[in-house]
C-alpha cells in the first residue's frame, strides 16, 4: 500500500465531512463513518491502514470500537480524537494500543503529520 | 453529621462539575466545526490564488479573524474544561503555576472590570501541591477580590507560589499601585466567609506585609501540599 488512506470516524457529521473534504484537497483519500459499528464495518470492507476515531460517541464508543480494530486487524493504527479534558482516554487508549491521540478541536496540519507517522507504523507492522 | 453533609456537598459539586464539563465538550465541538468550515473556505481560496474573487482582501481578513476567535474560545474551553474536572475530584496534585494560572484566567474578566491586571510570577522550581483543586480555586479567587477590593484602578496584581518549610505558600498581592489594606479585621471577615474550604484545605490565610508585598498569604501545609 503506497498511498494513504484514512477512515474519520466521529458523530458530529458536520465536522468529519467538512474535515474529510479538506484531507481529500490535500490528496488523501478519507473514508467517513458516524458511529463505532460503521466504522468497524468500513475496517472490515476496506482495510484502512489508519483510522481516526473520537473516543467520545454513543453506541460503541471509541475505546471499544478501538479494542475491535486492534483484535481483528493488527496492522491498522488508530488515532484518538480526545476532548480537552479527556487525556486520560488517550493514553488508555494508547495502553490499549491505539498509536496516538489528538485533542478536539484538531490543527489539520498535526493531524496529517500524526497521520502520515501512522501510515508508515502500518507498514512496518507484519502481517 | 459533619462528614454526611460534606459528602452531600462533594456530591453536589460532582454533578456541577459533570454538567459544566458536557458543556464545554459541546462548546469545543462547535468551536471544532467552525475551524474546519473556515479553514475549508481558506483552502479553497488557496486553490487557485490567481483567480479573481471579489473582495479577496475582506474575506482574508475575516477568515484570519474567524481563525483568532476560534481559537480564543478554544482557550476559554480548556478553563472551562479545567474548572468541571477540578470538581471531578477531591485531591488531585496540581502544578503551581498552571493552577495560578487558571485562576488568573478565571478572574481576568472581573479584573478588567475594574482596571486592575492580574498576573503570575512563575515559581522558580517546578512546584506542585496535593490539593482539593476545586476548592483551592475558590479561596484564591476570594483572595483576589479581596485584593482587588483594596487596589487603586491601574494597579496590578501578582499571585506566586514558593516552597515553604513543611508545605507551600501562595502568595496574592498587589505589585503595582497603592494596596489600602485597613486592620486584621477585614481578614477576619474573610477567614469567617471562607471557613469551610480553609478548613478541607487544612490550609491558613494570613494578611502579607512583607518583602515589598502587601496583600496575602496562603499556607498549604505538607500533607496537602
Amino acid at each position: 500500500m503506497t498511498q494513504l488512506k484514512v477512515l474519520l470516524v466521529d458523530d458530529e457529521d458536520e465536522f468529519v465531512t467538512t474535515l474529510a473534504e479538506r484531507l481529500q484537497i490535500r490528496g488523501i483519500e478519507t473514508i467517513v463513518a458516524f458511529d463505532g459499528e460503521r466504522a468497524l464495518q468500513i475496517v472490515e470492507t476496506e482495510d484502512p491502514p489508519v483510522v481516526v476515531l473520537d473516543v467520545m460517541m454513543p453506541g460503541l464508543g471509541g475505546l471499544d470500537a478501538l479494542k475491535h480494530i486492534k483484535r481483528d486487524h493488527p496492522r491498522t493504527q488508530v488515532i484518538l480524537l480526545t476532548g480537552h479534558g479527556s487525556t486520560s482516554d488517550g493514553i488508555r487508549g494508547m495502553r490499549m494500543g491505539a498509536f496516538d491521540y489528538i485533542m478536539k478541536p484538531v490543527q489539520i496540519e498535526e493531524l496529517i503529520g500524526k497521520m502520515n507517522e501512522a501510515f508508515e507504523a502500518s507498514k512496518q507492522e507484519t502481517p | 453529621m459533619k462528614q454526611a453533609d460534606e459528602m452531600s456537598k462533594d456530591r453536589e459539586i460532582a454533578f456541577l462539575g459533570r454538567m459544566t464539563a458536557g458543556i464545554s465538550h459541546e462548546l469545543m465541538n462547535v468551536l471544532a466545526i467552525i475551524r474546519e468550515r473556515s479553514g475549508l473556505i481558506e483552502d479553497l481560496m488557496a486553490l487557485d490564488k490567481k483567480a479573481e474573487l471579489p473582495y479577496r482582501d475582506k474575506l482574508d481578513v475575516t477568515l484570519k479573524s474567524i481563525r483568532e476567535q476560534v481559537g480564543r474560545g478554544i482557550a476559554v474551553g480548556e478553563i472551562l474544561n479545567g474548572l468541571a474536572h477540578s470538581m471531578d475530584e477531591s485531591r488531585a496534585r496540581l502544578v503551581v503555576d498552571d493552577l495560578l494560572g487558571r485562576i488568573v484566567f478565571l478572574m481576568h474578566r472581573f479584573a478588567r472590570l475594574e482596571r486592575i491586571e492580574i498576573k503570575v510570577v512563575a515559581t522558580e522550581q517546578p512546584l506542585t501541591v496535593n490539593t482539593d483543586p476545586f476548592r483551592i480555586l475558590l479561596v484564591l479567587a476570594a483572595c483576589i477580590e479581596y485584593c482587588m477590593d483594596r487596589t487603586e484602578a491601574g494597579g496590578e496584581i501578582a499571585l506566586q507560589g514558593m516552597p515553604a518549610q513543611e508545605g507551600t505558600i501562595l502568595r496574592c498581592f498587589v505589585c503595582r499601585g497603592a494596596c489600602h489594606v485597613e486592620s486584621a479585621e477585614t481578614i477576619l471577615d474573610l477567614r469567617d466567609r471562607l471557613r469551610d474550604p480553609i478548613e478541607r484545605l487544612r490550609a491558613r490565610i494570613n494578611l502579607l506585609n512583607a518583602d515589598n508585598q502587601v496583600g496575602l498569604e496562603l499556607f498549604l501545609p505538607q500533607s496537602t501540599a
